[in-house]
């Protein structure tokens, strides 16, 4: 995985100089640095230190073959991770169409579903009662604005 | 009636046109059932800024004088330089339960970037405010008068600085040049703070601000503005002379104005024009231009559009011409 | 005569401050802003924008006053954060993290929270104290900085990141670059043309550093924290209180740090009147000098007092620094000032040179007041740090939850933006890569805020010179930077060399 993650900041970078040098011109109309000056020399420096680590690691999979877990042999939790982002996008892609109040509950309810399954009534109070302070916190009394969503029909 | 409506005709001196639809305000509000819902204020900025105070302060006077009958809903949309916030109030054609404030970037953003609205996506109701610009000088420096400022800058280098690359302290400046006939380099400063102090330790000549950013200075007698960028003198500056007096022909201010969504009902406009006539006139507002230090000159509504064609035509021009936009 | 007149300005600040009116409603914002504080991303200058509103309808003098104890309130709020859940809501708190959150992974949060509030309270005080003194000496010194000291400025900050880069110096460089490719999106400052926008108004501003920070530290730690499994674990119950010891730093920790309360104040002080990034410089500052001038610089970043007290004196003195241009030129030095300064205005107040002569009262009494807020904060949150632990005391699985909603509606509030929001979780998928194979997400996100800065820095003393590099060193204030800088890497290559030299004849 280390491999592939330092692979991915190498095409980043690559990306990042090859799209600045087509887009941006290097030098203003009076011969001084222009806007694509220092995304060239960043896009650079990006590219030769990626591809440095991409070629160490390279070496180091050779090395270790398939002894893999470089860190440690501990157990990853990585279902629990992935259903931990989804949650997360639920709640910000919920903001606008839900609400903030609404997918604040339903965040609440489907990640403690997951993670503290069974304690149905905890989850259920736990669920209401903290989106709900946070809403009065910022929509009622800071008047902050957070999005209303479907109740916003109601208004 | 006929004297509040006589002594704002006074106050604001607006052209004939308007003059003609004031006639007649009462007839049209008799068979106009306005308003019955909720206003939604938009504001297509975060809060603290200058767009978000201006609406702030028009729908806490909306709301302190019953102007307005039903509630009003305020919400930042902020995003892409207002780009996020204006998209949905154009989207909102037709709908009269609308309102949001204008300020540069209402000109601006649609400019450099495809924001998918322009300015003549929304219906006019008013400039209640005037954002222009002064060229600001150390006092103790050689430049007593933009005249003094021209003839050295016609015969040396000169630098001026102002906030961003490609705002309107960059357009005024051009203009500047362009009228008065000389050369100078452009010095952007990423904010006011850094604008200010690149005056002060003598690192270029002159800026390009607002008066609100350099009133202290000025009042403190550590800055001399120069000249005025907006067609009539400040109401709040009346000593410090346009750029048009002196003699070079140009002026140019922000809209800091009100508008609606496009296809909005013409009775429905001229409400809200009759309504923000009566918003202005308050010691409320007032007080607002005076602690911002921006001039109170007015324009109602089709003479505002008008009046930002106008300005974004120079806008357009300006950035054309130093390549920020193709 | 400069005693007395330290003396003078404070007594009379404070028999403005010292009405019961004034300090109920100091405390009022005090508490309020450290509950906004708490939320990622609503530091000093989000927490007096959101909480203006509240301090309309009363005095002038009195409304300020009341924005001073948010201010601060705010700060501290923020700093919490910063430890337990390793998130730091603006980027002068950044530098906290450091050492800060490894102590809490320790158990040793209650020590920690303790001297961040005694860092703080020492570095506010003595900020205060040198407003008092020097504030038009200061006011001078910030107005003769123009672009090209300023580039010389953030260059040095720039230059101190890789104190802070950890281990792999390599990943360091690489996370530092990612974070100036960050910075180029948006309008470019100089040149006015869009770069990396592909034509989307949304981006045309640049990525806000909020949702960057909140993304890259706390929704990527909370990742790797599930992907370890501390949800799983059963933490022992640490019964915290006044009485127990695990609750109060030891005699060592308050030994050891003793002269970095004094670096880190005075540090912080004189990086915070410069307007700009003051305080984050300061913090960044603040830290290198303490990890260098240390014997054991390899204790730093695994928990280390030092490396926690040094930027918060210095983020605390620097908020006390960046008054001094507010108050003396009318110029913002931090994004809080900013608000502040639109604050003043809206109650009629002409922010410039001519305020302290014209309101003597309100200048004196909002510096007395800063005073007063960080002893009523630093008081405040002594009583509090036991809840914030209890906070630690539950179980992970069930502390998830608030810490996300804290992230979201923190980054989401705070300009209503749903692709900011949005960018919270791309940014938090890279956090958790960044944490897993040891990259620097402290050298992202400073490298974020300065990178900007020292680019359009850089050019505009290039317009001014016509291309001459000799800028930097025709202006006396230029050169005598240019010189420290050099001087300073000189002299930490000399030590550098010495030390090795040293180990080799040990050997």
């Amino acid at each position: 995985m280390r491999f592939w993650f330092s692979v991915s900041t190498l095409i980043f970078s690559l990306a990042f100089t090859i799209y600045g040098l087509q887009t941006l011109s290097l030098h203003d109309i009076n011969g001084r640095p222009g806007s694509g000056y220092f995304p060239l020399l960043i896009g650079l420096g990006l590219v030769i230190a990626t591809a440095i680590n991409v070629y160490k690691d390279y070496h180091q999979r050779l090395l270790a073959e398939e002894t893999l877990q470089d860190e440690s042999v501990n157990q990853r939790y990585v279902k629990d991770t992935f259903t931990i982002a989804a949650c997360i996008a639920l709640l910000i892609f919920g903001l606008n169409i839900l609400g903030a109040i609404i997918s604040m509950i339903v965040f609440c309810m489907a990640f403690l579903a997951y993670f503290n399954r069974g304690k149905t009534l905890q989850n259920l109070v736990y669920s209401l009662i903290f989106p709900a302070s946070v809403f009065m916190l910022f929509d009622v009394w800071l008047q902050a604005g957070l999005p209303a969503g479907l109740l916003g029909t109601f208004y | 009636m006929s004297l509040f409506k006589q002594s704002l005709l006074k106050k604001v001196m607006v052209l004939p046109i308007t003059a003609a639809l004031l006639v007649s305000p009462f007839s049209v509000a008799k068979d106009l059932n306005y308003p019955t819902k909720n206003l939604k204020y938009t504001i297509a900025f975060g809060p603290g800024g200058g767009n978000d105070l201006m609406s702030r302060t028009v729908v806490e006077i909306l709301k302190k004088y019953k102007f307005y009958k039903k509630n009003i809903r305020v919400d930042n949309l902020a995003g892409g330089s207002g780009a996020v916030g204006f998209n949905y109030v154009a989207q909102q054609a037709g709908n009269p339960y609308h309102l949001t404030s204008t300020s540069g970037n209402f000109l601006g953003t649609p400019l450099v970037s495809n924001t998918g609205w322009t300015y003549q996506d929304f219906t006019p109701i008013g400039l209640l405010a005037q954002d222009a610009m002064f060229i600001v000088v150390r006092a103790d420096s050689q430049f007593a008068s933009a005249k003094e400022f021209v003839e050295y800058a016609k015969n040396n280098r000169i630098t001026i600085g102002g906030t961003g690359a490609a705002g309107p302290e960059r357009v005024v400046a051009s203009l500047f040049a362009e009228a008065a006939g000389f050369n100078y380099d452009y010095v952007p400063s990423q904010d006011s703070g850094g604008l200010i102090t690149s005056l002060t330790s003598k690192s270029i000549d002159a800026i390009i601000a607002n008066p609100s950013e350099v009133s202290g200075q000025i009042a403190a007698g550590n800055f001399r503005p120069l000249a005025y960028s907006e067609a009539q003198r400040s109401t709040i500056y009346k000593d410090v002379p346009t750029f048009k007096e002196q003699g070079y022909n140009f002026a140019f201010s922000l809209p800091r104005g009100v508008v609606m969504p496009s296809n909005v009902d013409k009775d429905i406009q001229q409400w809200w024009v009759e309504t923000l006539k009566k918003v202005v006139n308050t010691p409320e507002w007032k007080d607002y231009l005076e602690t911002n230090s921006l001039s109170g000159n007015t324009i109602w509504g089709d003479d505002f559009s008008d009046n930002l064609a106008a300005t974004n035509a120079d806008f357009k021009r300006i950035l054309t011409q130093i390549g920020a936009i193709k | 005569m400069f005693f007395a007149e330290i003396l003078n300005n404070l007594s009379f600040g404070m028999s403005v401050a010292l009405t019961t009116t004034n300090l109920m409603f100091l405390l009022i914002g005090a508490i309020v802003g450290m509950i906004v504080g708490l939320f990622p991303g609503f530091g000093p200058a989000a927490g007096i924008a959101i909480l203006i509103p509240l301090t309309f309808g009363l005095e002038p003098t009195t409304a300020i006053i009341m924005l001073s104890g948010i201010y601060y309130g705010s700060m501290y709020g923020g700093t919490i954060t910063s430890i337990l859940i390793n998130t730091p809501g603006e980027s002068a708190t950044v530098a906290s993290t450091l050492d800060g959150y490894p102590m809490a992974q320790q158990g040793r949060a209650g020590p920690a929270l303790v001297m961040q509030a005694i860092a703080s309270f020492v570095g506010g005080t003595l900020g205060v104290i040198l407003i008092c003194g020097f504030a038009p000496v200061l006011a001078q010194f910030a107005s003769s900085f123009g672009p090209s000291e300023y580039f010389l400025i953030i260059m040095l900050g720039l230059l101190l990141l890789t104190t802070m880069m950890g281990d792999n110096k390599l990943n360091g460089i690489i996370s530092a670059l990612f974070g100036f490719a960050i910075a180029m999106v948006g309008v470019d400052s100089v040149s006015g043309a869009q770069r990396f926008t592909f034509g989307s108004p949304e981006l045309i501003s640049g990525i806000y550093f909020v949702p960057v920070a909140i993304g890259l530290f706390g929704i990527g730690e909370l990742l790797y924290c599930i992907y370890t499994g501390q949800h799983k674990m059963e933490k022992d119950r640490v019964q915290f209180n006044f009485r127990s010891r695990d609750f109060w730093p030891t005699a060592k920790d308050y030994l050891t740090s003793k002269f970095t309360f004094i670096r880190g104040s005075i540090i912080g002080f004189i990086a915070g009147v410069l307007p700009g990034s003051g305080a984050t410089i300061g913090s960044i500052l603040a830290y290198s000098v303490e990890k260098k001038v240390a014997k054991d610089p390899e204790r730093f970043g695994k928990g280390e007092m030092r490396g926690l007290v040094a930027p918060e004196t210095a983020n605390n003195a620097a908020s006390a620094g960046a008054m001094v241009p507010l108050i003396s030129l009318g110029i913002p030095g931090s994004g809080a000032t900013a608000v502040l300064l639109g604050a003043l205005m809206m109650w009629g107040l002409q922010p410039g040179p001519t305020l302290i002569d014209a309101n003597p009262d309100l200048v004196w009494g909002l510096v007395a007041s800063m005073y007063m807020g960080n002893m009523i904060l630093v008081a405040l949150s002594i009583l509090a740090i036991p809840l914030f632990v209890k906070f630690l005391d539950i179980p992970y699985r069930l502390v998830v939850p608030v810490i996300i909603i804290l992230c979201v509606i923190g980054a989401y509030a705070l300009n209503n933006s749903i692709i900011e929001t949005s960018m919270l979780l791309f940014m938090g998928l890279i956090g958790f890569g960044m944490k897993l194979y040891g990259y620097s997400p402290a050298a992202t996100v400073l490298a974020l805020v300065l990178g900007g800065m020292a680019e359009s820095t850089f050019l505009q003393s290039l317009i001014i010179s016509q291309g001459s590099l000799q800028i930097f060193v025709e202006r006396p204030l230029s050169l005598a930077l240019t010189l420290f800088m050099v001087g300073a890497i000189g002299l930490s290559l000399a030590f550098r060399a010495y030390k090795r030299y040293q180990a080799k004849r040990s050997n």
